[in-house]
């Protein structure tokens, strides 16, 4: 049984008497504790995939049902109370916080809004949430802006699981990060889906670090998917262009092919 | 509030406010200071400043006391200045948030209303207001809001359509946020601070506004103005100076106190912000600055790179970079060497100092940074950015100039180092268009950037920064904004077209692999310190440092172990 099952999504942006069809005909779905990767160069029209998944951005055609209801339907009180149930990490990690919010602030509004606890027990609940994505809980205080690009971005995963939800839409939410603390948060990611179940819908241009979360991946290209399947499967096997463009352009630390000249001069 | 604090805590802001607070006190209390109708006669007229203390300031021609007058006077002025500045922000404010979320025709419709306001004079609209209705206290008020309100209503406009575009609205909807919510805490505490600095300045328009019209005699008659003095004064001018000059000092203080206010507050909100930017500094914002370096990178007359560094493009030496205002260095004690000919990747993570290095070296450091030791070039002299060097940036939306065209800034270069004619630097800019592979280079030299897709745009800018064929290019994360399609292709094309040109390469990146795939030498960076550097392929299969180590250890490609197993898909 599905967890999210999108149908015929269809998109379009008119700017200046052009028009652009960011997403064509796009079907996807996602089981509950899977992570989907959804991969593509810029234009591609995977962010604007995931902001109609969350719902920042009304679709022009489609479907989409989501823990068993009718996702696009949703409106006013309704839409804002299942919102609990999806998430969602940003690329920029200084701009997913008000300028002027501390840590605490940040944890609070999800936690008041959908009254996950009791009102007298935020605090700990806040400090509990900290503590499990390794942000020291006397950091509650600080200003977000204060905090280092990792950190922030660990609270915003603490921001996203504190509604207990079921699917997180991660989009780009570890290309801005320095390579080591990539690789934290990504294994951070890892275990909190294995403890929680929560299912991923991974948004990134870069296949390896897909590779390291995904089930299954994605390919898009021109608002169009154009290739889905296992993620082994589709590295090891691409069958679209666009699919062999991407595992073309990651880098590799060692190559195999030798070098045309090691040393230079 | 944190603003407050920080307003307070500069001269003028603290200046300004207790100018105001004294001017305030004074309103407040002269019903106890000077009892009395202040329009009443007191004494004998015409009484000269200092010398009835009964009347410091001496009287006017029907023998009222000037200093009461100038005491009752700042009554009206506080309250009109404060009263129309609050309905104008209050109008302002409630348009422009009706417009901006409003938007479609509802917008435009406003927005053309505003534009009204802002082309008749609010001057002449207030003084045909009042001359129509009459004058009273709540008419002049209401006829200066009338011609202030348009200001801030354009500004809220303008600031909540930026704030409201912002990741952490997005993240306050995902979160299930009440839309007025949202509005009061996410937008508006962020929208207001600009529409607040701006009011200030409402403030002493409107202060000078009412005394203007007081001053035409279209105030209310019936309470003491300062500009109503003002114009009684002038008829007695030659005789009575002081008349005018006192209520005038008034009003020169009030708008001062209003101004340094307004002043503090918007260098209180700059500070705020650049603490934000201070982080994004782009090299290229700064004009280039020599090395103040004893003996170093500026100096024309330095000798050039010592016997048996054969081959030596640059060495630096002790090289530490602290920027102005900071307190740890940036750069501490480096000691590399630069290759003629080689490619060298800087590696590093954020705070690493390998933009600092990119920019000591392009004598692109901000005014300011405190440099020491030395740079030495083999040249001599250090190079000419766009002659001797090529700089290419991070992020070519902003490197690029959005109003000439790709053809004129490829060109450019050329032009002014090769000393080619303008249709020879074309030429070249085409040439150069071409081997950077853009298609129709023809049509491209007439283009804007803003046409282009962000490879297309960082393409131009190789093209531009090689044009003047420079011997070292220094690229900068030139990659970073891009995705990983185009980034390999952008590596392989700056590669290429250097080894060509038998070039050398500077190249800054935070990805090791990156790096791996062209470099001849690694230097690794961290915390503004050398880590190891060494060949390429020797550091990378063998680090010696933990540092290096752990960096090799964290990069992920696709042979990497996934974190999660396959599950029945």
């Amino acid at each position: 049984m599905s967890l999210l099952v999108a149908q015929d999504l269809g998109k379009r942006f008119s700017s200046g008497g052009r028009t652009v069809e960011a997403l064509r005909d796009v079907s996807l779905s996602l089981a509950a504790g899977e992570t989907l990767g959804l991969a593509g160069a810029s234009g591609s029209g995977k962010s604007t995939l995931a902001r109609i998944l969350t719902r920042l951005v009304p679709a022009d055609g489609g479907s989409v049902r989501f823990a068993g209801e009718d996702w696009l339907a949703l409106s006013g009180a309704d839409l804002r109370r299942r919102r609990a149930r999806m998430q969602m990490v940003f690329q920029d990690v200084s701009g997913a916080f008000n300028p002027r919010a501390t840590v605490a602030d940040a944890l609070d509004d999800p936690l008041r809004i959908h009254a996950v606890v009791p009102k007298g027990e935020r605090p700990r609940e806040i400090e509990a949430l900290l503590d499990r994505v390794g942000v020291p809980a006397a950091y509650a205080g600080r200003a977000v802006r204060d905090l280092s690009g990792g950190q922030r971005q660990r609270v915003a995963i603490a921001r996203a699981i504190a509604t207990r939800p079921a699917l997180i839409v991660l989009d780009e939410a570890v290309s801005a990060l320095d390579v080591s603390v990539r690789e934290r948060i990504l294994h951070l990611l890892a275990t909190l889906q294995e403890e929680r179940g929560i299912a991923y819908l991974f948004v990134s241009h870069d296949l390896a670090v897909l590779r390291a979360l995904s089930h299954r991946i994605a390919v898009m290209e021109a608002g169009r998917i154009v290739e889905c399947g296992p993620a082994g499967r589709v590295i090891a096997d691409p069958q679209s262009p666009a699919a062999r463009a991407l595992i073309r352009a990651v880098p590799r630390l060692l190559p195999q092919e030798s070098k045309e000249s090691p040393d230079g001069r | 509030m944190k603003l407050v604090g920080d307003m307070l805590r500069r001269p003028e802001g603290a200046t300004g406010l207790a100018i105001l607070v004294l001017l305030a006190l004074l309103a407040l209390l002269a019903p106890v200071l000077f009892p009395g109708d202040p329009l009443k006669i007191a004494g004998r007229a015409l009484t000269a400043p200092f010398t009835d203390p009964a009347f410091p300031l001496g009287t006017d021609r029907l023998g009222r006391d000037v200093l009461a007058g100038i005491v009752h006077g700042a009554r009206t002025s506080l309250f009109v200045g404060l009263a129309a500045a609050l309905a104008a922000l209050a109008i302002g404010l409630s348009v422009g948030l009706a417009a901006s979320f409003a938007g479609g025709i509802a917008d435009e419709a406003l927005m053309r209303v505003v534009d009204a306001f802002q082309i008749v004079p609010s001057f002449l609209l207030a003084l045909a207001f009042v001359s129509v209705i009459g004058a009273s206290v709540p008419v002049v008020v209401l006829a200066i809001a009338l011609g202030a309100w348009a200001d801030p209503a354009r500004l809220t406009r303008a600031e909540v359509l930026s704030v409201r575009g912002r990741d952490y609205v997005a993240a306050a909807r995902i979160a299930g946020m009440h839309p007025v919510e949202i509005v009061l805490r996410e937008i508006l505490p962020n929208v207001l601070p600009p529409v607040l600095a701006l009011s200030a300045i409402i403030v002493a328009t409107a202060i000078l506004t009412e005394a203007a019209l007081s001053f035409l005699g279209l105030g209310d008659p019936n309470v003491v103005t300062w500009g109503s003095m003002i114009a009684e004064g002038r008829n007695v001018l030659r005789s009575s100076p002081f008349l005018s000059i006192f209520p005038g000092l008034a009003l020169v203080a009030t708008v001062v106190g209003v101004y340094l206010l307004s002043e503090g507050l918007t260098n209180a909100l700059a500070g705020e912000a650049s603490v934000e930017r201070k982080k994004s500094r782009r090299a290229g914002k700064y004009p280039p600055l020599p090395c103040r370096a004893e003996g170093g990178a500026g100096a024309g007359d330095n000798p050039p790179a010592e016997q048996g560094e054969e081959g030596m493009l640059c060495r630096t030496k002790n090289l530490s970079v602290t920027y102005r205002g900071q307190e740890t260095p940036a750069l501490t004690n480096l000691a590399l060497a630069i290759h003629a000919g080689e490619r060298l990747a800087i590696i590093g993570e954020s705070g690493s100092g390998k933009s600092t290095l990119a920019r000591a070296l392009a004598g692109l450091l901000p005014e300011g940074a405190e440099v020491e030791g030395t740079v030495r070039w083999a040249a001599g002299a250090a190079p000419l950015p766009g002659r001797d060097l090529g700089f290419v940036l991070q992020d070519p939306s902003a490197s690029l100039n959005p109003v000439l065209t790709i053809g004129e800034q490829v060109a450019e270069g050329a032009r002014r180092h090769l000393g080619l004619s303008w249709p020879k630097a074309r030429a070249r800019a085409l040439d150069m268009l071409e081997r950077v592979r853009l298609p129709e280079p023809e049509k491209l030299l007439a283009a804007y950037p803003h046409q282009l897709s962000g490879g297309q745009r960082q393409r131009v800018a190789i093209a531009a920064a090689l044009a003047a064929r420079p011997g070292l290019v220094i690229a900068d994360e030139p990659t970073s904004a891009l995705d990983m399609v185009v980034q390999a292709e952008i590596v392989a094309l700056l590669d290429e077209l250097v080894r060509a040109a038998g070039m050398t390469l500077v190249f800054i990146t935070h990805d090791i692999a990156l790096a791996a795939g062209f470099a001849d030498r690694v230097a690794i960076f961290k915390d503004g310190a050398l880590v190891e550097t060494g060949p390429a392929a020797a550091v990378l299969a063998a680090p010696r440092e933990t540092y290096t180590k752990m960096l090799v250890a964290s990069h992920r490609d696709l042979a990497s172990p996934p974190l999660v197993g396959e599950i029945g898909a």
